[in-house]
């Protein structure tokens, strides 16, 4: 070989060094960004979620690897060797460490068993290199978050009008109830008692499935026409995880539409001579006077005057009871009307409502 | 299925498998250009592995990070095994974006669309829960994962059980993990 070719091989295998040299540095620059996340949380009494991701991209490091560690805090001081000894993943195939190039994407998750409260779960995902040192540029510590599992409080429940704190209704109206819940609800039953029902919670007009998954439920229902007072709405709700019930009711003061007056009931039907009846009246405003009449239903005007109610500023309620004897002239099966005749305090004008009495034996 | 029959059997991979493992055009260059007088063991400048895996293959000019993957700068093993199954699958017309060596020695190429999942079942704890089943691990594509998890999962963690859950029809392939996993030494045919 010539000298000038021995030459010429020197400094081209310089170059080629030197040109090494440059991409070697160039390696750690091209490291891509990642992104970790860990997260714990209670689902409910029973159950804990956690997961842990990694997320990285365009990597090109010689030795990137990342590492997955889920620790209950009393392992906290651990060291990374030792991960198997930990209560949550100890049966999993799903940690430890993953060598990674170029882009990629992992996540674990955990839904466990569990009852205790006020622990720590420390989830550590980290990226480095073999030699210790990080690459990335995102993330200069090695602890991806420190979710802390509080001690878990009571399950409580708020019902509410959906609207807000106005408990006040007119018969006919649609009224929503909203139940909410700090932690998933296993079912809700609902009630209405309405005026003049005596049993306990009323009738149970619907039940919500939560499916152990939700936290709110509304309640839709609909007044009735024609029948003012105090209801009083009841959520029933079991708590998801361990059943354990609450319950909640208000109250929702139902008056009648504007510039009527109503009666309840309606009608009497085949009532048996000699029966005393109540009747009442029921206005939006008060009254000066309530006059009752009762004729037969086949003849004409108002009939015979029984009865007043004398009213005042603030009286919206008239009764009157009245017994269908013989004694008062009544005859059996025969058809009676009753008239209630209300005069208004604020334009003392006149309202008649009428009772259809049906007289049997 | 192995993921590599999958991947061959897809249009826009139809190249022929490579056997990387012969001498590529790169490392013949090179050894034409010693003078056969200078007396130089040329065996010692063929580049070939640190770990027993041979002569490196080529790295596509269109690859990643070409001029530093072909430095073939690897601190471990399982590193090298990730480049070279990377290339291969890039040669056969798959343009992976990442891979990862798993515990169970297999690679797990990360491309778009497709999503490695484990299955988990609830076996303790709520009564309504237990049961059920939940993606415990989900690896692969990022953005496909995250679309796979919004979109599928129910509260971005349970295997629907009253919808269809047949999700071919959004184009992601989800292998049921191990399933998927590429084993390097048959895929790039090294001896253990």
């Amino acid at each position: 070989m010539k000298l000038s070719s021995v030459l010429l091989l020197i400094i081209f295998s310089s170059i080629l060094f030197v040109r090494a040299v440059s991409d070697i540095s160039a390696a750690a620059a091209v490291d891509g960004p990642y992104t970790i996340e860990a997260s714990a949380y209670r689902v409910n009494t029973a159950n804990v979620k956690l997961y842990a991701s990694a997320r990285c991209e365009e990597v090109r490091t010689k030795n990137g690897k990342f590492t997955f560690i889920l620790q209950r805090d009393e392992d906290l001081d651990k060291q990374i060797e030792n991960w198997q000894q930990f209560e949550i993943y100890n049966q999993e195939n799903s940690h430890g460490t993953k060598f990674i190039d170029g882009s990629f994407y992992v996540k674990y998750k955990k839904n466990f068993p569990s009852t205790e409260y006020g622990y720590k779960v420390k989830s550590i995902v980290s990226g480095e290199a073999t030699d210790g040192t990080r690459y990335g540029t995102s993330v200069d510590d090695k602890v991806g978050e420190i979710p802390i599992l509080e001690p878990i409080p009571n399950f409580t429940a708020t019902l509410a009008h959906a609207t807000g704190s106005d408990y006040f209704a007119t018969a006919g109206d649609t009224h929503e109830a909203v139940l909410t819940t700090n932690r998933s609800y296993y079912d809700v039953m609902w009630y209405v008692k309405a005026p003049g029902d005596t049993s306990e919670k009323g009738t149970n007009v619907e039940t919500d499935s939560g499916n152990t998954l939700l936290t709110e439920v509304t309640l839709s229902y609909t007044f009735p026409d024609g029948v003012a007072g105090e209801y009083i709405i009841t959520a029933v709700v079991r708590e998801a995880a361990d059943a354990s019930t609450q319950e909640l009711n208000y109250n929702v003061s139902v008056t009648l539409p504007p510039g009527l007056y109503r009666t309840t009931p309606y009608s009497f039907s085949l009532y048996g001579l000699g029966e005393t009846l109540d009747f009442l009246v029921i206005a939006d405003s008060p009254y000066n006077e309530v006059n009752w009449y009762l004729k037969k239903k086949d003849t004409t005007g108002l009939g015979t005057w029984l009865y007043a109610n004398s009213g005042s500023d603030a009286e919206t309620e008239g009764t009157f009871s009245y017994t269908f004897s013989s004694e008062n002239g009544i005859e059996p099966y025969t058809d009676y009307i009753l008239t209630a005749r209300v005069e208004r305090n604020s334009d003392n004008t006149n309202y008649n409502l009428t009772y259809e009495v049906n007289i049997g034996p | 299925m192995p993921l590599t029959e999958s991947l061959g059997s897809m249009e826009s991979r139809s190249q022929s498998v490579e056997d990387t493992s012969v001498p590529t055009e790169e490392t013949t260059t090179k050894t034409d250009t010693f003078d056969k007088n200078a007396n130089i063991d040329l065996a010692a400048d063929v580049p070939t592995s640190p770990f027993g895996f041979g002569p490196y293959p080529e790295v596509p000019a269109d690859y990643p990070f070409r001029e530093t993957v072909q430095l073939w700068d690897n601190a471990t093993p399982e590193h090298e095994l990730l480049v070279r199954v990377r290339i291969k699958l890039w040669k056969q017309g798959t343009q992976t974006k990442g891979a990862m060596f798993d515990n169970n020695g297999l690679i797990y190429p990360s491309i778009p669309g497709v999503l490695y999942v484990r299955w988990c079942t609830i076996e303790e704890g709520d009564p309504d829960l237990v049961g059920r089943r939940y993606a415990g691990s989900v690896m692969g594509d990022g953005d496909t994962a995250e679309k796979w998890e919004s979109s599928f999962l129910i509260d971005g963690w349970y295997e629907p059980i009253d919808v269809n859950s047949d999700i071919a029809a959004s184009g992601i392939k989800v292998y049921e993990y191990p399933d998927g996993g590429i084993n390097p030494y048959n895929f790039l045919e090294l001896p253990r």
